[in-house]
């Protein structure tokens, strides 16, 4: 079953998510830095990847 | 361990253009560098002279020369692979090294080393394998390019803090395309040898080929190896492509898994029918170019989908989880 029908969109999601994260997660003692660059690798790669599907899905671009 | 022979000779590629072998990514990078009028011959005299002149000696002082009377055997692998490849024998030198490797040094003249723990592990036809790729390099000038892009990069970085800040993707892009170089050059290695076992057995004696136990190695349970490692998902698969970026080489099972897409393509069995780029017909650039555009882009299509995907299940599975447990805990009140 798909949460979201959309191609894309749940990536696309947890990508935005993350980056909302990014902020939080700075605070944690210890590995704050670490889990900041983490969730800005992750973000980024689910924004690029959820918007680039998201993208083709809706405009046919690349197919 | 299968491979030890190719079971017919193989075909004679006469005038065959690398680029018939080459990677799409490889192809288009090195289309686009020979596109620069007259920057390639200087570099090629200037670092001719100044480096790989003296590192021709040290291996000329402190290696073998493969010769007809000095390692004949492995003078005539050379000599066979080169008349499948139908280009010219380069010289070769053994070195004394504990470390599998090997390599093709030069540009002006350029000739192959192979370490002599390397010799120690593989048989003939994985040897042929080596030979061929090493060749390969060669045809495809690939030193040349690499050299050329890397001093471009090292002149324009360190002086400027900004620009060298960006040029940390140029940077992860050279790696890919070192990396797709070391693949077009395996294919060259089974197109020398045409004996897919042992092009494969060779990744797997790199990887972890033991002296005296090398009959243990089995190719067909490497190629699992090399199957479960790209079947991975999700976290994984990050971990995977992080450890992937900063490599200059593909990992071993990666290279096999390439080898048989590539055979599995149809594209090595029509080279070896003779569908080929001639080395008269010159490099088509723009074609290259949309081509590794192409690969490319499906490529980074089929790991989003598959990222979607898992995400995808992972956020049904937290959602049925949390359901679940809200419907436990409105029963139980």
């Amino acid at each position: 079953m798909k949460l979201v029908k959309i191609p894309g969109a749940s990536l696309l999601l947890v990508g935005v998510i993350l980056f909302v994260l990014r902020g939080p997660v700075y605070s944690v003692p210890m590995i704050g830095g670490m889990l900041r660059t983490m969730a800005t690798v992750l973000a980024g790669f689910g924004i690029i990847g959820g918007g680039y599907l998201l993208l083709r899905s809706l405009t046919g671009l690349g197919r | 361990m299968a491979g030890k022979s190719p079971i017919t000779a193989p075909v004679t590629l006469t005038n065959i253009d690398a680029s018939s072998w080459e990677h799409p990514t490889d192809r288009a990078a090195l289309g686009a560098l020979q596109q620069i009028p007259g920057f390639d011959s200087l570099l090629k005299k200037i670092v001719g002279i100044f480096g790989e002149k003296n590192i021709a000696t040290i291996y000329q002082a402190a290696a073998v020369k493969v010769g007809p009377t000095q390692y004949p055997t492995i003078h005539e692998s050379l000599v066979k692979v080169c008349e499948v490849l139908d280009t010219d024998v380069p010289p070769l030198y053994i070195s004394q090294t504990p470390l599998v490797n090997a390599g093709a040094i030069g540009m002006d003249n350029p000739f192959i080393v192979l370490n002599s723990s390397l010799i120690e592990l593989m048989g003939p036809a994985e040897l042929e394998a080596v030979l061929g790729h090493e060749v390969g390099h060669i045809m495809s000038e690939h030193a040349l390019y690499r050299t050329l892009l890397f001093l471009i990069l090292d002149f324009s970085a360190p002086s400027m803090p900004i620009v060298g800040q960006a040029i940390i993707p140029i940077m992860l892009a050279l790696q890919e395309w070192s990396r797709k170089a070391e693949i077009s050059c395996d294919r060259a290695g089974l197109l020398a040898t045409q004996n897919l076992d042992a092009a494969m057995a060779m990744h797997a004696i790199m990887a972890g080929g033991i002296r005296g136990r090398i009959d243990e190695l089995d190719t067909s349970a490497f190629v699992e190896q090399s199957d479960e490692y790209r079947e991975a998902t999700g976290l994984t698969a990050y971990y995977r492509m992080m450890a992937t970026v900063g490599r200059s080489h593909p990992f071993p099972v990666i290279r096999v898994a390439e080898l048989r897409n590539w055979v599995d393509s149809g594209e090595y069995a029509a080279i070896v029918e003779g569908t080929y780029r001639q080395r008269s017909d010159g490099r088509p650039v723009m074609d290259d170019v949309k081509e590794a555009g192409r690969d490319f882009s499906d490529r980074a299509a089929k790991v989003f989908e598959d990222s979607d995907r898992y995400v995808n299940d992972a956020l049904m599975n937290f959602i049925s989880a949390a359901k679940d447990r809200i419907d436990g805990a409105s029963s139980s009140v």
